[in-house]
């Protein structure tokens, strides 16, 4: 070590504090002016970088703005609950609505076999609360077809936004992995 | 429970005070790695954004098992690294030299460095810094302007702490190259 001059990773190393080697390179540089300027010239590049490394600063109100884009009141978990918000979910919701609407029409026999058909499959339990849905129903003046399409227009929609919700949730975990 | 515990379950439970303190302690960060990855341009703050929308959407997965300005600092590193994939821009070009560099000689007392130290360089070298590839210069701000570890660094770029090593080494002896040369170019 004390008859050759430092390379320069070992200059670079001995600065970062990281050389293995730093007892025998600072007997090394008491005896070698050489080596000692190249120390020196580093630790005043290492000075420079602390400040002129410095890139732009970002706008004043850079936290403001970050704040008005927050999504929901209520956390990152309101965010969880409503993972449609704002991508698509009314688009969702009115095409399935529009579907329902158009099979209402073209073929109301369709909605009203299958009405019929949930509730008198089996038991006596289902047959009462079919009477009983019937009733409200009738009472509302609200077509038990028209009922049958609006349930189940929203368990489509609610099965669709668990789809998605699936999907950008383990996209999310695989990113950040 | 730490103050970062307590700072990331206050947000959990919904108080956005507690966020914008997360977002003023860690913009610096954020941005030391956004704007030495991208290239100049109005988007690199819209990306910082960006960034710490995504960190209070997955807030809620992060585990403790690094610093929490590590984890957003990730996070930070992964939004550049797929918005460079989108414009297909470049993280290695114009380095100047590759792992066969040949080893230069030791630094003389005449170092260009030295007049890093008497300021009317100092732009010189920012100039320099900006002419090194993303990687290079985002290693050299991580290291020297953040003061994080090369074990840190490593763990935010997904890269292996020996590359570290070696990416910083050849950044500051490239910069002490191309200082070289502007300085005696400037002798009369």
């Amino acid at each position: 070590m004390t008859d050759q001059h430092l390379r320069d990773e070992q200059v670079q190393a001995f600065l970062d504090g990281t050389a293995v080697d730093s007892p025998a390179i600072e007997a090394h540089l008491a005896s070698c002016p050489r080596c000692r300027a190249a120390v020196e010239g580093y630790r005043r590049l290492y000075a420079g970088l602390a400040t002129a490394s410095e890139p732009a600063a970002l706008s004043v109100d850079f936290a403001d703005r970050v704040m008005a884009r927050l999504p929901e009141p209520g956390g990152f978990r309101a965010q969880l609950r409503r993972p449609l918000a704002g991508e698509g979910i009314f688009a969702f919701a009115a095409f399935a609505a529009l579907v329902a609407a158009a099979i209402f029409f073209i073929k109301p026999s369709l909605w009203h076999d299958l009405f019929q058909g949930l509730f008198k499959s089996s038991g006596s339990t289902n047959q009462q609360v079919a009477k009983t849905a019937a009733g409200v129903l009738e009472s509302l003046k609200i077509s038990p077809e028209l009922f049958t399409a609006v349930i189940l227009t929203i368990i489509a929609i609610g099965l669709i936004d668990w789809i998605v919700t699936r999907r950008r949730t383990h996209h999310t975990a695989v990113h950040l992995a | 429970m730490t103050d970062q515990h307590e700072l990331v379950q206050r947000i959990l439970d919904g108080d956005k005070q507690a966020f914008r303190i997360l977002v003023e302690q860690n913009q610096r960060l954020v941005s030391h790695i956004v704007f030495r990855m991208l290239p100049d341009g109005p988007d690199r703050e819209d990306l910082c954004q960006e960034v710490f929308l995504k960190v209070y959407q997955n807030l809620g997965r992060f585990r403790f098992d690094a610093k929490l300005s590590t984890w957003i600092a990730t996070i930070a590193h992964n939004c550049c690294l797929d918005h460079l994939a989108k414009k297909r821009l470049p993280l290695y070009d114009d380095l100047g030299g590759g792992e066969d560099m040949p080893e230069p000689e030791a630094p003389e007392s005449y170092s260009p460095e030295r007049i890093v130290a008497e300021g009317e360089t100092a732009a010189l070298l920012r100039r320099e810094i900006d002419r090194l590839p993303p990687v290079y210069k985002t290693i050299v701000t991580l290291f020297h302007l953040d003061e994080l570890s090369y074990d840190e660094i490593g763990r935010i770029m997904k890269m292996p702490e020996g590359t570290i090593k070696s990416y910083l080494f050849r950044a500051r002896r490239l910069l002490k190259d191309r200082l070289a040369v502007q300085f005696q170019g400037e002798k009369p």
